[in-house]
């Protein structure tokens, strides 16, 4: 029986990078199952440093990648050799060169704080829940009716977004589009409604 | 080129945009999805997969038309891309598409079920001070 690992990377707020795959083969022990999608998350937190290194909002401190397994941290960690871990191939000690250079930083977390556990697993009602809400994924109506009470409440006037930067915004997703060299998915633009979202 | 104001359609996405925030969502697109498989009327649940169910390859039950089986999991993979939540139980399905039988169908109605109850849901992108990189 293969494992599934995932990922899923956010700015504070909502995940935009996620992905929940087979792994490729056979794990032998939970550590190696953690440590492989380590690597995975490792990889695309790579890119995306790169990425937003070239939007010129270079990320200065490194990376925390939270797993929640101390026994894959360990092995990124401690350059010794153990005998659980003989089998595995060299490209996944690849991990450890990251984290020398210190890009990259995995950290521990309980199993309940792990975001990425929905997308690995069918949860209990309670857990999905929860955890739907951690990945910033939310009813609009709800959130709207709590606002207009707030606005009634306060009696502000809701502020629209100016038109030049909506202008902008369409424009870049439309360049986007349009050029077919650059291979846009969709966590891409998602990734770039967030970035105008915050820079403007 | 024509300005058409804020963007509000896009891929079948609906996109509403405020002063701090973005919302994203496909409601139009599960609507229709609820249409086309007849599901309209059926009874919401809270989870899209049964914790204890698990699936396989021959489990005897009778083989349903494939073609309809595989136009559901290609709805829901493009629902995923607003619903993150519900990538595990499509993706677990999705591995039954070359021998899809009445079980594997009645899991992804499971899931559309799921969509009924919570059609409104979507990506909030909120305005966020420190811009750091969570894994």
């Amino acid at each position: 029986m293969m494992s599934t690992s995932s990922y899923c990377f956010s700015f504070s707020s909502v995940i935009f990078s996620w992905s929940s795959k087979k792994q490729e083969a056979i794990a032998q022990s939970t550590a190696e199952v953690e440590y492989v999608a380590a690597i995975a998350a490792v990889n695309q937190a790579i890119w995306i440093r790169k990425f937003m290194t070239d939007l010129q909002m270079e990320q200065k401190k490194s990376t925390r990648i939270l797993v929640d397994n101390q026994a894959a941290i360990s092995i990124a960690k401690n350059l010794v050799f153990h005998g659980k871990m003989k089998h595995f191939k060299m490209k996944l000690y690849f991990l450890r060169e990251v984290q020398r250079e210190g890009e990259i930083q995995l950290i521990y977390c309980k199993t309940e704080n792990q975001n990425a556990d929905i997308l690995t697993k069918p949860l209990p009602k309670a857990k999905y829940e929860f955890l739907r809400q951690r990945l910033g994924i939310y009813i609009f109506r709800a959130k709207r009716r709590v606002e207009l009470m707030s606005q009634e409440a306060t009696d502000v006037e809701p502020a629209d977004m100016d038109v030049d930067k909506s202008f902008r915004f369409n424009k870049t997703l439309i360049d986007l589009k349009l050029s077919k060299s650059v291979k846009i998915d969709i966590n891409l633009l998602y990734f770039v409604m967030i970035f105008l979202d915050s820079v403007m | 080129m024509t300005d058409l104001g804020k963007m509000t359609f896009f891929l079948g996405m609906e996109v509403k945009q405020k002063k701090n925030e973005i919302f994203v969502c496909q409601q139009k697109y599960a609507k229709e999805i609820l249409k086309k498989f007849n599901m309209e009327e059926c009874r919401p649940t809270v989870t899209p997969i049964n914790q204890k169910e698990k699936f396989c390859k021959e489990d005897g039950a009778t083989k349903i038309d494939e073609k309809r089986y595989r136009t559901l999991i290609g709805c829901l993979m493009y629902l995923t891309s607003t619903r993150p939540n519900i990538m595990n139980a499509t993706s677990i399905l999705s591995r039954y598409m070359h021998c899809a039988s009445e079980i594997h169908f009645q899991g992804a109605k499971r899931i559309v079920r799921y969509i009924k109850g919570t059609i409104d849901y979507g990506l909030r992108f909120c305005q966020v001070k420190n811009f750091i990189l969570h894994g």
